[in-house]
This record gives structure tokens, sequence and C-alpha cells, in this order.
């Protein structure tokens, strides 16, 4: 049977946590951060999400859910309606969760974010140059990669107790 | 590192290709404005506002710990600056109320109102997002058509003018920032009376642009809304000239000093061209004209 080893509770639980998580950071990276003078919009945060995305979770699910949530982003950021879920498929399509063996330690992890924000800025700089036929200010960008690379360990921990908690020993790792 | 599932990779590519056109499509139907997309957008708005005050909470009081230590660290010497303000006012009030009682007196003789159209009364709403990506510079509102918000109104900071209403839902509006690249403002020089265009071009510093007279524009000069564009009124502070690294006179927006949490919106008319209005109320011939009471004696 397909998807045998999604199946059960602790495929279906890594999927529905993996999905509440990246609706919280969904609706946390439509908000701005105003700090030390500093104006910064948190819409990478929820690429997280995405980068902590459990091994065991439902592939073709997953891939549903961050469709609609990277609409929902967009909807939230008054961005062009799409992009976000774009840029969230490629980066699932090159990670692919689904396929990794071993579980998420967080160096590797870590690895996986930084590479995934150095590709989601060069899209995001490129595509919306194309698009809008302006230079988005690369600082800016800058800004929100540092700003969401600060979230990461937090939300890694937090990724990490959550599923001790709810998920089982098997299951349990990212 | 990855495992090989053929069932599974077969079923998810196939997934994930229905993704990317799906995806793709919508980026092109959003592009045409597509009408459906622009409800769907609207209704998200007034969905999500009440559950983005919820979220900003923590965040804006994250953010006022940070704005009131850093206040606290300069207090004595905005005591000084701000006692010095406070006699320059004064003085300042006593000319502006003799200045007024003039004009009233001026205003008389001439029959004529060249009062400021700036409405007196506000409408308070708290900006629960302010987005400040690298294409849009906007923000949502927690108010909207059952507060009398309508779109074109002024939004306004304590500071300064904000933007104005793009969007509006029954408890939600969108509001255009003038940082925005789509934000086109007709402004003047306090200074100088000079017009022109202040052109948003997603950085916090907008630009000055389509001059009357380039030459009477300098670093320093208090920019406000000339109200010739017929949308926003006359007299909204907006900030300062400044001269830009590309040598390009801009803005230093007076909004941007501070964390935007509660903003006013004016409920401002803008005027209406002849055609725009009804019938009853279009004169068309000149005997149409009703007398004043002088001319009918």
């Amino acid at each position: 049977m397909a998807f045998s080893s999604y199946s059960g509770s602790g495929g279906r639980g890594q999927t529905t946590q993996a999905v509440f998580m990246l609706l919280v950071l969904t609706l946390i990276g439509g908000l701005n951060l105003n700090i030390l003078g500093y104006s910064i919009a948190m819409h990478l945060v929820p690429l997280i999400g995405i980068c902590l995305w459990p091994r065991r979770a439902h592939p073709v699910y997953s891939i549903i859910a961050i469709f609609i949530l990277g609409l929902l982003l967009d909807l939230l950021t008054t961005e062009a309606l799409g992009g976000r879920t774009l840029i969230y498929l490629v980066v699932f399509s090159i990670f692919r969760p689904d396929k990794r063996i071993k579980e998420h330690i967080f160096g590797t992890a870590l690895v996986q974010w930084l590479v995934s924000v150095f590709l989601v800025l060069l899209l995001i700089y490129f595509f919306g140059w194309m698009s809008r036929g302006t230079r988005p200010e690369a600082l800016l960008l800058i800004y929100q990669a540092m700003l969401a690379t600060a979230f990461f360990p937090l939300i890694y921990f937090i990724r990490y107790v959550i599923s001790y908690i709810l998920v089982d020993p098997d299951d349990r790792y990212l | 590192m990855y495992r090989n599932d053929p069932d599974s990779t077969s079923k998810t590519t196939i997934t994930l290709i229905i993704a990317f056109i799906l995806a793709i499509m919508i980026v092109i139907a959003d592009k045409n404005n597509d009408r459906f997309l622009q409800k769907t957008k609207s209704t998200t708005d007034q969905t999500i506002t009440p559950v983005l005050s919820v979220i900003s909470t923590p965040l804006r009081a994250t953010e006022n710990f940070f704005a009131r230590s850093q206040d606290r660290r300069r207090a004595l010497e905005e005591n000084t600056a701000l006692k010095a303000e406070l006699y320059q006012l004064r003085e300042a009030t006593e000319r502006a109320n003799v200045m007024e009682m003039k004009l009233f007196r001026f205003e008389q003789i001439l029959k004529a109102n060249i009062g400021t159209d700036i409405p007196n009364e506000k409408i308070a709403a708290r900006a629960v997002s302010e987005l400040d990506g690298p294409f849009v510079k906007a923000a949502l509102l927690n108010a909207g058509l059952k507060k009398g918000i309508k779109v074109g109104h002024p939004v306004m900071t304590v500071n300064g003018l904000y933007g104005h209403v793009v969007k509006v839902g029954q408890n939600s509006a969108r509001v255009l920032r003038l940082s925005d690249l789509n934000s086109r403002i007709a402004v003047m020089s306090s200074e100088s009376q000079a017009t022109a265009i202040l052109s948003g071009n997603n950085s916090h510093f907008p630009e000055i642009s389509f001059m009357s007279e380039a030459s009477a524009w300098s670093e320093g000069h208090q920019v406000i809304t000339s109200g010739d564009d017929g949308v926003l009124p006359r007299g909204l502070p907006i900030g300062r000239v400044k001269r830009g690294n590309n040598n390009k006179l801009g803005v230093e927006l007076d909004a941007d000093r501070v964390p935007v949490d509660w903003v006013w919106v004016y409920p401002f008319v803008p005027i209406s061209a002849p055609e725009d209005m009804s019938d009853d109320n279009v004169l068309t011939e000149a005997h149409d004209i009703p007398l004043s009471d002088e001319e009918a004696q």
C-alpha cells in the first residue's frame, strides 16, 4: 500500500503537528517587528516550518497544507498571490522531508535552513525584480533573513518538545 | 540520508507538479486582477484581523518595552529640548491666534473661505499588522465600514501622515503606506509653497518627483499634503526634505519615527467633479444660480 510508512497514528500525528506549527508560523509571518529603530517583517519565519517538516508526515497531505498555508501568507502580506506558495513548494521539493532516512539533528537542520534562506532570498529578489520591474531593497531582505535565523533555534526547540510530548517514541524525531 | 519508495515518490511527484501548476495559475490570475481573488483577499482580511490583533499583542508589548527603555535613557535631554520647544510654541501660538483673527477678518472682507479642509472628526483604529516587505508597504486596521472608514481616507499617526485606505471591509481596512511603490501623493513645501509628487519607492525614503520648481525645494523643508490631487486634504504633515545618497531629494517620513500602533483615520470627503454628482445638484445655466441675500434685495 502506498504511503504505508506515513499511515497510522504516528504519521497522522506528525502531519497534524507540522501543519499546526506552519499555521502558527504563518500567522506570525504576517506581522512586523519594530525594534531598536528597525522595522522588520517576519515573512521568512514560516519557512522554518517547511525546513523542519517531519519526515514521517504524509507527503501528499503535506503538499496540500503547504500550498494552502502559502496562499494564506500571501493574503496576509498582500504580496502577489501564489508567489509564496511557489517558493514553499520549491523548498519542499528540493529537500523532500519524506525522503530523509535519518532524523534531523540541530546541526543538519541549521545547515538546511541556511541553504533554504539563501535560495529563497535569491528567488524573491530575482522573481520580484522581473515581475515588478523594480529591485527590492536587498538590505531589508537580509534583515528579514537574520530575524528568522534568530528565531530558528527557539522554533526548533519548541518543535522538538512538542514532538517529544505528543508523538510515539518511534516517530518522535523530525 | 535519503530513502526511495517508488509508490510514494510517484504520487508525491504528481501532487507536487499539480501544486506547482495551480500556484503558477494563481500568480497569473492575481496579476490580471481576477475578481474572485480580490474578493477572497478582502474576505481574508476581515476574518484574519481579530486573530492578528491577538497575536500582535505580545509583539507590541515587546516593542513598547524597548521603546520605553530607549525613552528613559533619553528622558533628560528630551526634557530640556521639550522645554525649549514649549517656550517657542507659546510664542508661536500667540502669533497663530493673531494671524487667525486677521485671516478671519480678510475672509469676511473678501467673502472667501480659504480655511483648511482637514476634518475635525477622527476615527481611531489600531494597526494590527504592519507590512514592511520588500515589495509591499501596507498595514491592516481593525476598523472598517462600520466605523465610517471609506476608500481614500487619509490615515495619520501622532507624528504625521501614514498613508491612505485602499481597501475596506466591514471591520477591517487595508492602508497603502507612503513608502509603498504604488503610492503617489500631491505634496507641497510649507516654506516655499512649491508643489510636487511624493513617490513611494519601497524604501523608508520616498522621493520627491515632478517638482513645480526644483529650485524651490531644499533640505529641511517641511512637507505637507497640497490637496491638489483632490483626494487628500491640504495641510497634513508628512515629513522633512532630505537629500538621499543618490543626490535625489526625498522625504524623511514623520510617521516612521516610532512604531505604529494606534492611528487616526480622517473621514475626508474629496471634491466631486460636477459630472460625478447627481443631476439635482448640478446647475448648468447662469439663471439657475441662486441669488445671494444682498443681490436679492
